[in-house]
């Protein structure tokens, strides 16, 4: 058998022929004609609309419900509320099992936590009717005092946000604390005393809206036999299912059909329960699709976190000391608290693997605002900030290049970092060496590129414009290591055509493409003849779900071994029809080619094997768990110009310079980071959640919250290093997340570059540089 | 939210539509629609002005552009003369959301929905645009507009046209200040036109807006201004006179100080650009 196990090095990959070529989207033209492809397009006879009747108050007891008026009204069918749902403390958040978060939600509770939570589920024949329901409705609240500001969550008297008995796993709830987390290696004192030059600051980021084009979408019902079947825009419906059936003692199927986008806002139950907990009820399928002002007030919410930073080096520029301490808000419920901490130090602390000694403690803290999740980047961004903006300012400090500062104190390959055994997601992580790090070639090459030497001397002030240059080095992981399995399932067919089945949930990032690429590549024929289908809980295997950077490392490991079992099967197959030792085959162009010259297509294999020869259906699924996250590693360069009467930043040019070992699609990557950094643009400089003295969301809609839009994004530049990760599918490593941690810092950089004020909070608004520059 | 939706094609049968309680005239939807959607507009009939030939047209005359009230923005940036003979116009209305918004929007929508942050109205406010109204009524814009979302387009009546008269301006300017580049509603705006006599300043338009109940022209600056020349302190005057009279309000866009010291700083781009009679 000819295989392409070749021993390559991270500098030189091996030719391919499916990989790494941009081949088109398995379903890009579905999605731009229009097709009926998305949760809500599935017409489900009969079903009831689900409405949610939300807290006008952002912290209250409920005293009574009464919903006999909106009974009365014909075509409701039921009003639930908290009576009416087990009473199971769960987490909402989609993590691997048992998951780090704290148990410490309802589907539907006694007491309201922010402005947004569910008070009661309201199921009626149409639409409209659901919405005149939920008017009907009174409740009687006992209104509290709310945290709404999260630097006073744990200020003595706070009010308590979680005092309900049956919760488990928060850490300190009186105060509350959801989770905490401290490590520290050697003592940073000691080096901060000895360090020549210091620098420390307060560096916040804000909440972040997903603002994902398909809204929170979930359709449940019974099948003929019974069975609870839930349709649902979730990135985890292996997690769904386990969910449901903790909360509800059901089992079910989970069918994730096309995602309209996710970027972590669906890691996570939101509708799922409501619907479940209606045809539980009535028998009847159910269905409800977020408004958008539910989907921005009332799922989740990229964590706020303000970082102190301390950070020492030497005379000569040698990193001494990095202090993180940090504060972030996980809003009214513990989903992803925990994680998403201890990411900002786990995937951005190893980067700087030549410090002596480091410390990152801090608290995750309830406050009575709409609860935070996982969102892309997932703690990494607001980690990146806080420490890239440090290091930028040390390296002024010192009078170096923070180019030559960063580089100086960055990991390469062969090395490790403490921190990697130290920190990883809810508990200690995974030793590893980095066998493949282009940092270099990013910064150097990129400066090149950028001309980032040439721009630097140029003045920075003309008339009424300043422009500034800013760079920033991230890393982030692929996949969570000894926790997150894929599997991958592939079956033959006589017609020279595979099914490649996958739990792996793309959600818009082309990862049904990009597996079909790993098995065709193994199997030596076109991703044409793949037919994928991800994810559906009763057909095909598990997979954690898509998060964490992990499905082309994990389900691309999972398909691409997959893959290589079948490619034995066929072989093993062909050898017995053709009467010829393994050793004298190989697979080339969708057939099985025998030394002597014959040859026999998959087609010619798999219908002998079907009706005249040794019958049997060829089909094999393996799995992957990976020991290692091995981080792509990326650095970025900003142009900004500020307009110095109005206070307005343009981003004038955004270069990428990323490793992500082999881009399995050119083209797909090339969007992943593009699409990255225009949600880190949003977050630099535009997106913010503003709240009223209520604590009620004012930016709860597309006209108030403002993403980046064409013309803010002017010229996004995105270059790959030459990288081969050896434990990943044909040299890949991830590119989904790490876009978004470099904007926030690089353009933060080169606003003080251009008008040597520091901004340490996020966004950027033009109002903010504009009073920077005029006090 | 359910309404009956017609679409009439001629003036007459518009008119009959609109007799009807709970009518509501739409023209690209673009304000309209937003406002049903938000619940802020119950309407029982949505009455369409797109199928009545008679109100698309552009009609350009010696001293006049007249602008039926169904052209879009799009058709209007596309008629060739209005760059030349009304760039303030071209300026602002190129700045209006988004090319699928242009496609749609009107400078009528605009001018009925009177927003201060109207864009096309603001420079229809510089260009004494007078309002065709179905009665046979032609009124001032400033007159038109009397409040945020207000106008005195009588009942039953519509808009036919805006007539804009032409007249050689030597200098203008339109800028908007928006939270980001392009889909956005304007944090402040400020448009100007100048018509210069010999070295000076003979005739001077300024207006703001976003920073009062409608859009603002500032009449005594432009009192002012006349018979002076452009410089340093000219400017200088000018902006400290802007920030005196500007009354702009707090909101999720921005707070009204950086409002009111944005319009005195935009002042100054007639130094940035060196701007000279
Ligand atoms: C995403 C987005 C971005 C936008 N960006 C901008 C912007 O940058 N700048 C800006 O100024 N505006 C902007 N707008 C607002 C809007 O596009 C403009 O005000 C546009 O000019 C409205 O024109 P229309 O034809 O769509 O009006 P419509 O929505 O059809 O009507 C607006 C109002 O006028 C009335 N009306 C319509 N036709 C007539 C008529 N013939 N006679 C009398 N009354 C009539 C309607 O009843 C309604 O009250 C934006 C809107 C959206 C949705």
């Amino acid at each position: 058998m000819r295989t392409s196990n070749a021993k390559v090095s991270s500098n030189n990959r091996t030719k391919f022929n499916v990989v790494d070529t941009p081949v088109p989207k398995v379903d890009g033209y579905a999605l731009v004609k229009g097709k009926t492809v998305f949760t809500d397009d599935f017409n489900i006879p009969n079903a009831l609309t689900v409405k949610i009747l939300r807290s006008p108050h952002a912290h209250a007891i409920i005293k009574s419900v009464d919903a006999s008026k909106a009974l009365e009204l014909e075509g409701v069918i039921c009003v639930l509320t908290h009576e009416d749902v087990p009473r199971v403390a769960y987490t909402r958040a989609g993590q691997g099992y048992p998951e780090p978060s704290p148990y410490d939600t309802f589907v539907l509770d006694k007491k309201v936590r922010y402005v947004g939570d569910a008070v009661a589920i309201v199921a009626a024949e149409t639409e409209e009717i659901a919405n005149r329901a939920l008017k009907l409705i009174k409740v009687d609240y006992e209104v509290l005092p709310a945290v709404l500001d999260y630097e006073h969550a744990k200020d003595d008297g706070a009010p308590v946000i979680h005092d309900e008995p049956e919760i488990s796993g928060a850490y300190d709830v009186s105060h509350n604390i959801a989770s905490h987390y401290e490590m520290h290696i050697e003592d940073v004192e000691e080096e901060l005393a000895k360090s020549d030059v210091v620098v420390e600051g307060t560096y916040y980021t804000p909440n972040q809206s997903h603002a994902m084009m398909e809204p929170h979408t979930a359709i449940s019902y019974f099948d003929p036999n019974g069975r609870l079947t839930i349709i649902s825009s979730t990135q985890v419906p292996y997690h769904v299912r386990r969910i449901i059936r903790h909360v509800f003692g059901v089992e079910s199927r989970v069918i994730k059909p096309r995602i309209g986008g996710g970027f972590g806002g669906k890691q996570a139950v939101h509708v799922e329960a409501y619907v479940t907990a209606v045809t539980l009820k009535t028998g009847r399928p159910a269905r409800c699709v977020y408004t958008r002002e539910e989907t921005m007030t009332a799922s989740n919410t990229r964590h706020a976190m303000r970082f102190k930073v301390r950070v020492g080096a030497s005379k000569s520029g040698e990193l001494r000391v990095i202090d993180m301490e940090g504060l972030s808000n996980t809003g009214a419920y513990g989903e992803h608290a925990l994680t998403t901490f201890m990411v900002a130090g786990s995937k951005t602390l190893p980067l700087y693997n030549k410090v002596k000694a480091v410390r990152f403690k801090g608290d995750i803290v309830y406050t009575n605002t709409e609860p935070a999740g996982a969102f892309r980047g997932y703690g990494a961004p607001q980690g990146m900030f806080a420490l890239d903006c440090a290091l930028d300012e040390l390296a002024n400090k010192l009078g170096m290049d923070p180019i030559e500062f960063k580089l100086k104190n960055s990991i390469r390959e062969g090395e490790t970092s403490p921190v990697f055994k130290v920190m990883g997601e809810g508990r200690e992580g995974v030793e590893q060496i980095i066998q493949s790090c282009k940092i270099e070639e990013c910064a150097l090459e990129g400066a090149k590129l950028f001309d980032w030497y040439e721009k630097k001397k140029k003045p920075r002030i003309n008339g009424t414009k300043a422009r500034g240059y800013g760079v920033a080095f991230a890393m982030q992981g692929s996949s969570i290591p000894a926790i997150d399995m894929g599997g991958a399932t592939i079956k033959m067919n006589d017609d020279g055509t595979f099914n490649l089945m996958v739990g792996a949930t793309d959600l818009g990032t082309g990862s049904d493409t990009i597996l079909a690429q790993i098995a065709a590549e193994v199997l030596h024929t076109t991703t044409d003849k793949f037919i994928v289908y991800s994810s559906d809980t009763d057909v095909t295997p598990f997979d954690k779900g898509a998060y964490a950077s992990s499905t082309t490392y994990v389900s691309g490991n999972a398909t691409k071994r997959a893959a290589e079992k079948m490619a034995q099967e066929i072989l093993k197959a062909a050898s017995e029809i053709m009467n010829e030792p393994v050793d004298s085959l190989h697979l080339e162009n969708g057939q099985v080619v025998s030394e002597n010259g014959t040859s026999l297509t998959y087609s010619e294999i798999q219908t002998k094997l079907f009706y005249t020869f040794k019958q049997r259906q060829l089909e094999v699924t393996e799995s992957f768990v990976s020991e290692v996250s091995p981080p792509p590693y990326m650095v970025s360069f900003a142009e900004v110009e500020i307009d110095l009467e109005t206070g307005k930043v343009e981003v004038v040019e955004f270069l990428n310079y990323v490793d992500c070992g082999t881009p399995i699609n050119p083209k797909l990557a090339r969007g992943q980071v593009e699409g990255a950094t225009a949600q880190g643009i949003g977050m630099a400089l535009y997106e913010e959640h503003v709240l009223d003295k209520n604590g009620r969301m004012v930016t709860n809609d597309f006209f108030t919250y403002k993403i980046p839009a064409r013309k803010d994004l002017k010229n996004i530049k995105v270059k790959f290093a030459q990288s081969y990760e050896p434990t990943g599918p044909f040299g890949a490593k991830s590119v989904s997340e790490i876009g978004l941690d470099t904007p926030g810092p690089a353009i933060a950089n080169a606003i003080f570059d251009a008008i040597g004020v520091r901004l340490r909070k996020l966004p950027i608004k033009s109002e903010e540089v504009f009073f920077a520059l005029n006090s | 939210m359910s309404f009956t939706f017609v679409a009439p094609d001629t003036e007459k049968e518009l008119k009959a539509q609109l007799s009807e309680a709970g009518s509501f005239l739409m023209t690209g939807g673009t304000d309209l629609l937003v406002k049903v959607r938000i619940g802020k507009i119950k309407p029982q009939k949505i009455v369409s002005t797109l199928k009545v030939p008679t109100l698309h047209f552009l009609e350009n005359k010696v001293d006049e552009l007249v602008v039926g009230a169904t052209i879009s923005y799009s058709e209007l940036l596309d008629f060739k003369p209005l760059k030349k003979d009304l760039p303030i116009l071209y300026d602002a209305i190129f700045t209006v959301g988004s090319p699928q918004i242009r496609n749609r929007g009107t400078l009528t929508g605009n001018v009925v929905n009177a927003s201060p942050a109207g864009d096309g109205l603001l420079a229809l406010y510089l260009l004494n645009a007078t309002v065709e109204v179905s009665d046979g009524s032609v009124i001032p814009i400033e007159k038109f507009v009397i409040g945020p979302g207000k106008t005195i387009l009588p009942e039953r009546e519509y808009v036919r046209a805006i007539h804009i008269p032409k007249y050689n301006w030597n200098v203008h300017y339109f800028e908007k200040v928006g939270q980001r580049n392009s889909m956005t509603i304007s944090v402040a705006s400020v448009g100007w036109l100048i018509r210069c006599r010999n070295g000076a300043i003979e005739k001077f338009r300024i207006a703001y807006g976003s920073v009062a109940p409608t859009v603002l022209r500032l009449k005594e600056i432009e009192r002012f201004a006349e018979g002076k020349t452009i410089d340093e302190n000219f400017v200088h005057t000018v902006s400290e006179m802007v920030k005196k009279s500007v009354k702009p309000i707090d909101d999720v866009r921005g707070s009204a100080k950086y409002r009111k010291t944005l319009c005195a700083n935009l002042v100054y781009r007639m130094i940035e650009r060196r701007t000279k009679c």
